[in-house]
């Protein structure tokens, strides 16, 4: 009988007690500030990521309508004239030495060869990276 | 990868794009504003019916009176080697040194004039065309604009003052004067060829036929006829507003690729890395052409100005100095406008002292004696004597029992005696850079 009530009592000690009301809550926000902790992009990064890209599509798009318009733009302006390119020949060294042999030149000199190279590479003297090459030369 | 680490590497990719974005909105901004503010400086100067485009200045040049016609066919005779074409060059720093031609020298340039005979015939012949054109039609679209061969031209007019010079020697002195005023007429066609380079070759040239034509006139028995010709021709105003309309033509050229480069419509052998650099740069592109056009402005206006003038003003060296970093890159695509400058300023020299000698010679035929002063010049010979382009003082005069000497004093400002130097190695020479007109008489 005794056995019978002790197993009574353990039984009785197995069985589910009501919970206190706030540990489903605390329980939730303790996960929540561990999920957070870990997290690698918050909500709010996020958003700016989204945001960032969204601009940089818009720049791209908005870049090429600018382009487009600003061709026909100056296309109006320079009333569909053709340009022209200036030949000179080739013998650079022998022209400067003929023109500019002078050290006061230098600076003649060396316009006259990146108007010459520019020209060779059929760059013109809008290209930026021409002059990067024309200089590490 | 630890988790400290994703989240490290998360903030920086996104700080990155945050960066990225940030920047492509601040350069589409600018991109756009300083696009319209260049279509607006562009319209504004069309209106105002300033040339965008080389064909908007495109001269009109019949074929028949078209001097570079004549010089195409000269062109194709040339035969002067390098080794020739240096000698040629000695000879004529050896008539500015006032150093004799030897016999053995002299035998050399009969024969090299013998074989390049036609050429100086031509170079004659087209100096009595009106205009010269060497690229018939500037309308084609990317057309190549040819200019005539610089190492030819500069060959063909030191062959020409030499033979005159020899023709001199040999007692045909008139023809020998004509030659060299013929030469000039050529030259000054020479400048209406757009571009720069053209008026640095033409002054070059220039300066040689002039060593030339000094050692043939001066101290020489000369018909007052003569020299009041050679006074009418003699003279540097081309070469003046040559220069204004040089810079003019190198800013419209320029402008016009940069627009044609803006469109889109060149080729351009750039590599990903440089497309990436243009594209991220083009805004400030955009406003650097209307900085040049400004500059270029600067150069005309200098240009227009006597060398001393515009020496003294500073202002072209202040908007060089002041030129703000991000259009540094402009700079490396001026010419040197000082440095055309002071060349244009040792030809004017070279010019308005021969004048004055001239005009002395023509004073002594008709008085007997040079004059005591330049005044007693004007203005029964000479309109006004020319002031020294250096200085804006009167040109330097000493007359003495040995003969007379005027002179320019140059770019050191110091009086050296007259005494020059034909290779300048500064602008402001610390060797005697004087540019005389000597005229001794002989006992």
């Amino acid at each position: 009988m005794k056995d019978r009530d002790k197993v009574q009592e353990l039984l009785e000690s197995l069985s589910p007690k009501p919970l206190p009301p706030e540990l489903k809550k605390k329980l939730l926000s303790t996960a929540y500030r561990k999920q957070n902790r870990f997290q690698i992009i918050t909500p709010v990064l996020g958003k700016v990521f989204s945001i960032c890209c969204v601009l940089v599509v818009m720049t791209f798009v908005f870049d090429l309508m600018i382009t487009d318009s600003e061709k026909k733009n100056l296309t109006a302006i320079m009333d569909g004239s053709q340009t022209s390119e200036l030949m000179i020949e080739l013998d650079l060294k022998e022209i400067a030495a003929e023109l500019f042999k002078n050290e006061y030149d230098k600076s003649l000199n060396q316009w006259l060869i990146r108007l010459y190279k520019t020209k060779k590479k059929s760059a013109k003297f809008t290209n930026y990276q021409s002059i990067i090459d024309i200089l590490k030369e | 990868m630890g988790y400290r680490l994703k989240k490290i590497i998360a903030w920086i990719g996104i700080g990155l794009v945050a960066f990225i974005a940030v920047g492509l909105v601040i350069r589409a901004v600018f991109n756009y504003t300083n696009g319209k503010k260049l279509e607006k400086f562009l319209g504004q100067m069309k209106s105002e019916g300033i040339p965008l485009t080389l064909k908007d200045i495109e001269p009109e040049c019949n074929p028949r009176e078209n001097a570079a016609l004549i010089w195409k066919t000269a062109e194709a005779m040339f035969s002067i080697d390098r080794e020739n074409r240096t000698f040629l060059g000695k000879i004529i720093e050896g008539f500015f040194a006032d150093k004799p031609i030897s016999e053995e020298e002299k035998q050399r340039l009969h024969d090299l004039i013998a074989e390049n005979q036609d050429i100086i015939r031509l170079i004659l012949e087209a100096s009595t065309k009106p205009c010269f054109k060497y690229e018939e039609q500037w309308e084609i679209p990317r057309y190549n604009l040819k200019t005539a061969s610089v190492i030819n031209i500069i060959q063909g007019t030191r062959l020409l003052g030499i033979d005159a010079v020899i023709k001199a020697e040999d007692g045909r002195v008139e023809e020998a004067i004509d030659q060299c005023l013929a030469a000039r007429r050529f030259l000054q066609l020479y400048l209406q060829e757009p571009f720069l380079i053209s008026y640095l070759v033409a002054t070059a040239c220039m300066k040689q036929v002039a060593v030339c034509f000094n050692k043939i006139v001066a101290e020489r028995k000369i018909e007052t006829d003569m020299l009041k010709k050679i006074l009418k021709e003699w003279n540097c105003s081309p070469w003046q507003g040559g220069l204004v309309r040089s810079f003019e033509s190198e800013r419209i050229y320029g402008l016009e690729a940069v627009l044609l480069h803006l469109k889109g419509e060149y080729e351009m052998n750039l590599g990903l890395g440089g497309k990436l650099f243009y594209w991220v740069f083009r805004p400030v592109y955009k406003s650097e052409i209307i900085w040049l056009m400004g500059h270029y402005d600067c150069m005309q206006k200098a240009a227009g100005m006597h060398y001393y003038a515009s020496r003294d003003s500073r202002e072209l060296e202040q908007r060089m100095k002041s030129t703000p970093w991000y259009y540094k890159m402009a700079g490396l695509f001026l010419p040197n406008a000082v440095t055309v400058l002071f060349k244009r300023a040792t030809l004017e020299a070279m010019f308005d002292t021969a004048r004055v000698g001239i005009a002395c010679k023509i004073y002594k035929n008709i008085h007997g004696d040079f004059p005591e002063d330049l005044a007693e010049l004007a203005p029964e010979i000479l309109g006004e004597v020319p002031v020294d382009p250096f200085t804006g003082n009167h040109l330097t005069y000493k007359k003495q029992d040995s003969g007379i000497i005027v002179y320019s004093i140059g770019s050191n400002l110091k009086d050296d005696g007259g005494n020059g130097t034909w290779q300048i190695t500064s602008i402001v020479m610390e060797k005697p850079d004087d540019w005389a007109w000597k005229e001794v008489i002989k006992k």
